[in-house]
């Protein structure tokens, strides 16, 4: 089982502590250059898949140069096996777009059964590269992935993956696919021993080449905009009310919240009170459901 | 190292760089001189600097002869006042601090007492609080005045200033042009948007022409008159953003609120919520693109940061939190918030002060207005320690411990009580006024960091006190409520005092005749109280309203508002019976239990 | 008085029995002298043997029984082998050296039976020897012959009594005027010691031979100082560790006689935690017996580490305490860093919840992962100068340390240092976000290799500025970089701040006048105190301040508890048994005091934890000696 992990180097931003506009308040020792924490779940999750499968060839897949080439030796040592490299002419920076296109090139030579890489990376936060990818190899996609059980003899995936508001699902899939994982959720509890080190030192670099004449760069991004949050909309009072009521409102109603009500009575009507509020606000599930499982189960 | 991600981030306005977005905003302090700045100023604002605000703004600076409105401002239309500038912006200089200039002309929120010149207003009319009919601005007038205000300018920049604020704000004579509320001019000043934005905008173009194209200027803009008769509205404030945004001219916006109608919005007393004003300061930031200022009640740094984060502000005024801790900003900074000495709104000190005409200060700090003898850095540790005993762990005593530990006496703290804060506690009782505890709140956390012997549930004598072998005794006992107040039998059950109602000693029954001599927070607070409870209040009071000693603190308004006590005034209270209250009208029964 | 030749012969064949058994010292021995370069120290020894005093040390009426045992085994058997050759002494000097032979007997004897005593009393728990029993049984016997000898003896010559030997002389009195009860009691004293030789190597006693091999040959690199992982090999700051442990320590492994003084003070045994230093060694000396290491070759790294659980490893809080009470000059300390580096580096195993701390090491340089950019904060409006900056005045570096620029208590301490600093004149400086985490938490961890690499970024950045003086604020960056930066070439003069405080008062340059009425218990820091020896400056300071009522937790000094956050368990879970934060915290309250000093940031974090834990009605206050200082000084 061929597993390729894509790897994202990042150069991240940590503090902004200086003072000058021009470097946008970035001294140099506020940057450090890492491994993207997205992609090292990605790591996370291949080596426990192979774990599962009990055999496997994990291939390491980064994009431009070797910015962060220690860790990822690390990532090395920590189990992968090979590292392709797929470089880029130029210091031009590519869009999600071609990043996709070439990397699906040299996927096109590697003939994996499993694809993983990061959701979205903490500096561009694009979160295009899997789905993109896979649309490009023809393969399904699958995003937010949080575990992995192999079976039908590893011939199919069966996943789970956050599907919003904290909810999983379930789904089947046909190997090969392409997996996306979310920072921190497949984390890598083991660290690289001596060995495993030693072992990383000697893996070479495979270097790919590909002619980017043909995916010229569609989007480029010109200034990073340093965080001006856009307001959170609490609504201001209506003008088309009374100043009286829209002091009211702005008295009552601003950051600090008041609302609430006292429930007042013996424990059972207060019972019955948070019982009320919550079915109001649809916090209970309807009662009909509640009442036609408990006739299923009757039955 | 601080935890704020944008509390502590610089901020570009105009061509300046603020080093963090805590802007110690205008507002009166009359701590002037024969109008010009004086010493005491200097020593107050460079104590905030030193503090760490990143900007600070200056008190209004009048620019013309006929704004007078209170005694103490000070003028910014003579260039006699340039060294004085000089000196306080030097002053601010020497620390990672900006200060801006505001200038303003109170226009008819004025009268001609102290002036003695005519009230200058876009129409005639009368302001609610200083009631003096106003002389409609010919046209004379309204370039005279733009000559002043860029006159002022250049004085601002000549003074080294880092950028002006025109106020545009709750008194200023610009937004009165701007208001349909005051400006009923029929010429092109008054009438459509247009034309009564046209004042602004030649104030505006005079200045920027005066200090050139580099310098920042912006202008404390109204979020919303709240005019009970029409006025403007926050959708108005919207729109004279976006247009003075246009013009290009400006480079940020400070923001206020109200007007003299309703003066309790403009300083919020602790009655209305934590930063009030957030929505109406969102709602321009989201039409603008210039920095927009969020001001009012913000006593919190990450109340603050979270203002910031929510996008609703770019900078936040603080003022009465300044004043209550100058240090706010450096204790953020470092991660001591728990040593932030919060303001709890009482406005005593900073408004009611100011009302009365006297200099500024603030009821827990007693350093404020006298920075120059009692602020950061004066406190020195004594050359002989003594042993100072104080009697009462109530506010007073907590102060006076905590300040002697400072200056490393040894100190013995005895209260009577479980728990120290004395009658702070009851005070919070109230509803409405809970903050007050606030300052017990400091203070404990304080004096729990300092070497102080506390011993708390312990009754003194003069034999336990001289067993201490004190080298200094302090009583702060606090007071007690008169028992007699007048002549006459009476007493409990059938007659109380507000501790006892307030601390749940003693009960009143369902119908209350209440007595209130001072019309301060004790009173009506506790009118308030019983009112809560479903009793029927009658307030009796000697002044001429319910409640008259909360007037000078914004107070009143939103404190009678919740009132469901009925109240009359009573000029003289005749000696009193067990059952029965002479009043100078008949008198009234004392229901029996 | 031996007299056929099938004597000598049955001595000759007991010592070479005797050698055999010894015969893998040697070649331990040249390893020890070759490999970990430790020379004999045979002034030591000398002072060692003779004086007996790290052996009555920590518990002195076992000690004084074994400074008997050895005396009074040692001087009769000088005596008897002198006896053997036709030496004629002075009748005077002979009898006064028979009777102190007599009363050496005696003493033996008493000893004897309180050792034995102890033994067969004392609870069967981990590996509490009883096979000392055997041993001791046998010079019971051989003690109780020799009087019967010389009993008997006196009996047949008639002599009556003598003052030389009054034990003899009542002995006699109750035996018969046997010559054949002489010769056989003679007979049986002599095999006994013959018997006694044989069984050296086999038995307990084989400490006689390895535990002074191992205090001749004792490491004299500083104790606080790690030594870098057995057989490293640098080759991109990696090492090839295959091997667990040198030579030297597993000589030592040999010299445990298993008294139990480390488990005795070791805080997490205290505690009731899984780990035992005793076991540790005595699973490990187990285990180099089952298998001997072949002369000059090297043992299985593998085989050693799976005499100790992971579990086991990971609750060693790095206290010394250990180190410090062993009288045999056993590092049980160091022989768990080691498996804990054979664990980290052969099997990339380190407890799952230390992981993270790692990680930020190793990006951010720091423990917290705030990162290097924020490392110079604290001194936020303090106008402390960089090295950097250009004209700066500075005769000292002050380390900051992770704790001191990012711990928000800490970070208060070090803003009352640079106070006193300054009153006292002492032009320094800092490196801000130069600096990087000294290495502590990641050696003790048993990562090696990022320990180095950090050492040697710093390295780097001292070299730079040429720092000749440093004062550290945590004992931990204090202890590592004094001790353990050596070995990267590091030559700079480390001083603690409170070592550094105590030279300013001393010196007069800051003076405290405001009393702190309270009183207050010093609580050690394991790595100024065992580790550096640093126990005096903490009390002078404290004295220093006018009021302080100064007075001494039951622990104290050399048998301080540790906090519990020492070597890494900072960043580690709590395992089972009582936290060790919780037991110093009890008997801190137990003392009475109102405040309790300590000047390590771990133990001011640990030990508040922990008194907050029992929560008291009136907790002592744990407050850092500099803030105590800072506190007191006039400002």
């Amino acid at each position: 089982m061929k597993i390729v992990v894509c790897i994202k180097q990042v150069l991240h931003t940590y503090a902004r502590t200086g003072m000058d506009l021009q470097d946008r308040y970035v001294a140099p020792e506020d940057r450090v250059r890492m491994i993207d924490p997205a992609s090292e779940s990605a790591l996370g999750l291949a080596l426990k898949i192979r774990e599962l499968a009990g055999e496997g060839n994990i291939c390491l897949l980064t994009l431009g140069p070797l910015t962060a080439g220690e860790e990822l030796r690390r990532c090395l040592a920590l189990g992968a096996d090979q590292l392709y490299q797929v470089d880029v002419d130029g210091g031009a920076e590519l869009d999600s777009r071609s990043k996709s296109v070439l990397l699906s090139r040299a996927l096109g030579h590697l003939d994996a059964d499993l694809i993983i890489c990061g959701r979205e990376s903490i500096d561009t936060a694009n979160g295009q590269i899997g789905p993109r990818l896979a649309g490009h190899l023809g393969l399904p996609c699958v995003a937010s992935v949080r575990d992995v059980r192999l079976v039908d003899g590893c011939r199919t995936a069966e996943v789970r993956a956050g599907a919003g508001r904290g909810r999983v699902a379930v789904v089947s899939c046909r190997l090969p696919v392409v997996l996306t994982v979310e920072a921190g959720s497949a984390a890598i509890e083991h660290i690289p021993s001596v060995d495993d080190w030693r072992r990383s030192r000697q893996v070479p670099v495979q270097r790919m080449f590909f002619d980017t004449a043909g995916i010229a760069t569609g989007v480029l991004r010109e200034e990073i905009i340093a965080p001006r949050p856009r307001p959170k909309i609490v609504p201001a009072p209506d003008c088309g009310l009374d100043a009286f009521a829209r002091i009211d409102l702005l008295l009552t109603g601003s950051n600090v919240e008041k609302k609430g009500e006292m429930l007042v009575g013996d424990i059972e009507r207060q019972v019955d009170g948070i019982i009320a509020f919550l079915d109001a606000h649809g916090f209970l599930e309807p009662l009909q459901s509640a009442a036609g499982r408990e006739g299923v189960s009757g039955g | 190292m601080s935890e704020y991600r944008y509390l502590f981030s610089p901020l570009q306005i105009g061509s300046v760089v603020v080093p963090n977005r805590i802007n110690f905003a205008a507002h009166l302090t009359n701590l002037s001189e024969q109008h010009r700045i004086s010493d005491r100023h200097i020593h107050y604002y460079r104590e905030r600097a030193k503090g760490g605000c990143g900007l600070i703004t200056t008190e209004e600076l009048t620019v013309h002869p006929s704004d007078l409105a209170y005694a103490g401002l000070v003028d910014a239309f003579v260039p006699e006042v340039i060294p004085g500038f000089q000196r306080l912006t030097r002053a601010i200089h020497a620390y990672d601090t900006k200060i801006f200039a505001q200038l303003n002309h109170n226009g008819m929120q004025a009268d001609g007492k102290l002036s003695r010149l005519p009230v200058w207003g876009p129409s005639p009319g009368v302001d609610p609080l200083f009631r003096e009919m106003s002389k409609e601005m010919e046209r004379e007038d309204i370039e005279e005045c733009c000559e002043y205000f860029a006159l002022s300018a250049t004085h601002a920049v000549e003074g080294g200033f880092d950028g002006i604020e025109l106020q545009l704000g709750h008194s200023s004579l610009v937004r009165q042009f701007l208001s349909p509320a005051t400006n009923h001019r029929d010429d092109e000043y008054g009438g459509t948007f247009e034309k009564r934005l046209r004042f602004c905008l030649e104030v505006i173009a005079a200045v920027r022409g005066a200090v050139g194209e580099d310098f920042p200027v912006g202008i404390r803009l109204n979020a919303d008159e709240m005019h009970p008769h029409g006025g403007l509205t926050n959708v108005d404030a919207q729109r004279i953003a976006a247009r003075l945004e246009e013009t290009g001219q400006l480079d940020f916006f400070d923001l206020s609120l109200g007007t003299f109608h309703n003066l309790f919005l403009v300083e919020g007393s602790m009655h209305t919520p934590l930063a009030y004003t957030v929505p109406l300061a969102a709602a321009i930031r989201s039409v603008v693109s210039l920095p927009v200022y969020c001001s009012n009640r913000i006593n919190d740094p990450h109340l603050a940061e979270s203002i910031l984060e929510n996008g609703q502000g770019d900078m936040i005024n603080m003022v009465r939190a300044l004043i209550a801790d100058p240090e706010l900003p450096n204790k953020a900074w470092e991660g001591r918030e728990d040593d932030i000495r919060q303001c709890i709104a009482c406005n005593q000190g900073c408004i009611g002060r100011m009302g009365l005409g006297y200099t500024i200060g603030c009821m827990q700090t007693p350093a404020a207005g006298n920075e120059g003898r009692f602020g950061s850095g004066t406190l020195k540790a004594c050359e002989k320690p003594k042993k100072v005993v104080i009697v009462g762990a109530g506010p007073a005593g907590l102060e006076c411990a905590r300040v002697a530990a400072l200056r490393k006496h040894r100190v013995v703290l005895f209260e009577k009580d479980r728990e120290v804060g004395g009658q702070n506690l009851v005070a919070g009782l109230v509803a409405g006024r809970q903050e007050i505890r606030g300052v017990t709140r400091w203070l404990i956390g304080q004096v729990e960091k300092l070497d102080i012997d506390l011993r708390l549930e312990c009754e003194v004598d003069v034999d336990m006190v001289l067993a201490e072998r004190p080298d200094a005794v302090v009583v702060a006992t606090g007071s007690r409520p008169k028992t007699k107040p007048f002549a006459g039998e009476y007493g409990p059950p059938g007659v109380v005092n507000t501790w006892q109602v307030l601390t749940g000693e003693l009960d009143t029954g369902d119908r209350v005749l209440f007595i209130d001599l001072d019309g301060h927070h004790q009173g009506t607070g506790t009118a308030e109280f019983l009112a809560d409870r479903g009793k029927t209040v009658h307030v009796l009071t000697p002044a001429l309203f319910q409640g008259s000693a909360l007037g000078p603190l914004q107070d009143l308004y939103l404190a009678a508002s919740g009132w469901r006590a009925r109240g009359s005034p009573a000029p003289r209270i005749s000696p009193c019976s067990k059952s029965r209250v002479p009043l100078s009208r008949g008198s009234m029964s004392i229901p029996t239990r | 008085m031996l007299t056929t030749a099938l004597d000598y012969i049955l001595v000759l064949a007991a010592v070479i029995v005797m050698l055999a058994g010894f015969a893998r010292r040697p070649a331990r021995v040249r390893q020890v002298v070759e490999e970990s370069r430790r020379p004999a120290d045979f002034g030591y020894f000398l002072s060692y043997i003779l004086g007996h005093g790290r052996i009555v040390g920590g518990r002195p009426l076992a000690g004084i029984a074994h400074l008997a045992v050895f005396w009074g085994v040692g001087l009769p058997l000088v005596v008897i082998a002198f006896a053997q050759f036709p030496l004629v002494l002075p009748a005077g000097i002979a009898g006064l050296l028979s009777l102190v032979m007599d009363v050496l007997g005696l003493v033996v004897l008493a000893a004897g039976v309180y050792f034995l005593i102890r033994r067969l009393t004392s609870a069967p728990d981990l590996g509490a020897p009883r096979r000392v029993v055997v041993p001791l049984l046998l010079l019971l016997v051989i003690v109780l012959s020799g009087f019967v000898v010389e009993g008997a003896r006196l009996r047949l010559t008639a002599a009556g009594y003598a003052w030389q030997s009054p034990v003899g002389w009542c002995c006699s009195s109750v035996l018969p005027a046997s010559p054949l009860l002489m010769q056989a009691a003679l007979r049986f004293h002599f095999f006994a010691v013959l018997l006694f030789v044989v069984l050296l190597p086999f038995t307990f006693m084989r400490h006689l031979l390895a535990a002074s091999l191992n205090v001749l040959y004792r490491d004299r690199g500083h104790r606080g100082a790690l030594t870098p992982a057995a057989g490293v090999v640098t080759e991109n700051a990696l090492l090839a560790g295959d091997r667990l442990f040198d030579a030297g320590q597993l000589l030592e492994l040999d010299a445990c006689v298993a008294c139990g003084r480390c488990a005795e003070n070791c805080p997490a045994a205290l505690a009731g935690k899984v780990l035992n230093p005793r076991r540790v060694v005595q699973n490990l000396a187990r285990c180099l017996e089952a298998a001997p290491v072949p002369a000059g070759g090297n043992i299985d790294a593998s085989r050693l580490a799976d005499a100790v659980s992971a579990e086991e490893m990971w609750a060693c809080t790095g206290c010394m305490a250990c180190v410090e009470h062993c009288p045999v000059l056993v590092r049980p300390l160091v022989k768990v860093i080691g498996l804990r580096r054979h664990e980290v580096q052969m099997h990339g195993r380190m407890p799952a919840e230390a992981v993270p701390m790692i990680r930020n090491l190793e990006i951010y340089g720091d423990v917290d992962g705030r990162g290097c950019a924020h490392r110079g904060d604290w001194a936020h409006g303090l106008d402390v100068p960089h090295l950097s900056e250009r004209d700066v005045d500075a005769e000292m570096l002050l380390w900051v340390g992770c704790q001191g620029a990012f711990h928000p208590r800490y970070r208060e301490v070090l803003r009352e240092l640079v106070k006193i600093l300054r009153a006292g004149g002492v032009r320094f400086g800092i490196l801000g976000t130069e600096e990087r985490c000294c290495g502590d938490a990641a050696r003790r961890l048993g990562d090696e290799n990022l320990f180095l690499s950090l050492a040697r970024e710093n390295m780097d950045v001292f070299n730079k500025y040429g720092v000749r003086r440093i004062v550290a604020v945590c004992p931990h960056g204090y202890n590592t970089l004094k001790n353990e930066y050596r070995e990267l070439g590091a030559d700079f003069e480390v001083w603690h701040a409170v070592e550094c405080i105590a030279d300013l008062i001393r010196n007069r340059r800051v003076t405290l006048r405001y009393p702190l009425e309270k009183s207050l218990a010093i609580h050690d820091p394991c790595y100024l105190g065992r580790v550096n020896g640093i126990y005096e400056p903490l009390r002078t300071v404290v004295r220093a301040v006018p009021g302080v009522r100064l007075t001494e937790l039951p622990r104290n000094r050399e048998r301080a508890l540790c906090c519990g956050g020492g070597a890494g368990r900072m960043w580690l879970h709590e395992k089972p048994g009582q936290s060790i934060n919780q037991l110093r915290a009890r008997e801190i309250r137990e003392c009475g005091v109102e405040a309790v000093g300590a000047a390590c940031p771990f133990c001011l974090t640990m030990l508040e934890d922990g008194i907050g834990s029992l929560e008291l009605e009136s907790p002592p206050r744990v407050l850092d000696i500099v803030e105590i200082v800072a506190a007191s000084m006039a400002d």
